[in-house]
């Protein structure tokens, strides 16, 4: 058994199967592929730190897409990211932030207005 | 077999996410005051502005939301931490363009940042660089749906976020 000590300060994890949404609830994107300085981690470690996330999509009609994230369940709701331009509001490139306490990151996130929109990997979370 | 022993984040680092709230006026220069948070090191004064003790090192993250209302619903705005004590802008700005063509939507970028390792007490603020008539709310308590209406409104809130070691 080897345990490694300061494995550094960056846990990233990303989505690997595009997510299409059905409704403009809320909907959970959960991230599996966890990425230490060692390596693909094996399993969904919860996690303790400042976590950032951004979100790539696509939209399923003519107007754009326009919901915003939450990068964590429990601490979440700070921070938001315009999958794609939005008429009348900061355009897209915006980061989502938390602090994330014993737990998995996952992404919270509700589709403006198409209901089947899609959202595709680069979309990541990074914890410090 | 190996495993991975995850420490607890930066063992000897302070992290703190605080709201923003609305400028006194949507013009250049105006503060974006900071909300009142709990950190080692640092003091949130009345103002909103950050006062960080010396010699310890902070990474400075600011994202304010904007809005514009009224067509064509498309205008640019960008902030950027700025050293009130030394009189100097310092890090990256965000920049932001609240538009819906892809010629309008290319300008942005997603977070200001700063960091920063005073030697001396030193009070920093995040600052409204250059904002566009038609942004009519900056940091809204409450976020309005926007054009058209079945559009959603911002359901994230404007934050900044302190780490420092």
């Amino acid at each position: 058994m080897t345990y490694q000590r300061n494995t550094g300060p960056f846990i990233v994890n990303k989505l690997v199967t595009s997510t299409s949404f059905s409704n403009l609830s809320f909907n959970t994107i959960t991230l599996t592929d966890y990425r230490t300085s060692l390596g693909v981690y094996p399993g969904k470690p919860a996690l303790n730190g400042l976590a950032f996330s951004a979100v790539t999509a696509t939209s399923a009609g003519a107007q754009p897409s326009i919901g915003m994230h939450r990068p964590s369940s429990i601490s979440g709701n700070y921070g938001a990211d315009l999958a794609r331009y939005g008429l009348g509001r900061g355009s897209n490139g915006k980061l989502g932030v938390s602090i994330v306490q014993n737990e998995s990151p996952v992404i919270q996130y509700r589709a403006g207005y198409d209901a089947g929109d899609t959202y595709v990997s680069p979309t990541y979370s990074v914890v410090i | 077999m190996s495993y991975f022993k995850l420490n607890a984040g930066m063992p000897n680092a302070n992290k703190s996410i605080g709201n923003l709230t609305a400028p006194a006026s949507i013009s250049a220069d105006q503060r974006l005051p900071c909300s009142s948070i709990s950190h080692t090191g640092l003091t949130v004064n009345a103002s909103g502005q950050l006062e960080l003790s010396a010699n310890t090192t902070f990474l400075l993250f600011g994202s304010p939301l904007v809005e514009d209302n009224a067509s064509p619903y498309s205008g640019s705005f960008s902030c950027q931490w700025y050293d009130v004590t030394n009189s100097n802008w310092i890090g990256r700005p965000l920049i932001t363009w609240a538009g819906i063509s892809a010629s309008t939507s290319f300008m942005k970028s997603s977070i200001a940042r700063a960091v920063i390792y005073p030697t001396a007490s030193t009070t920093v603020e995040l600052r409204i660089k250059t904002v566009a008539s038609q942004i009519d709310k900056v940091n809204a308590a409450t976020p309005s749906a926007h054009w058209p209406s079945s559009h959603a409104p911002y359901i994230g809130t404007q934050f900044y976020t302190v780490l420092s070691f």
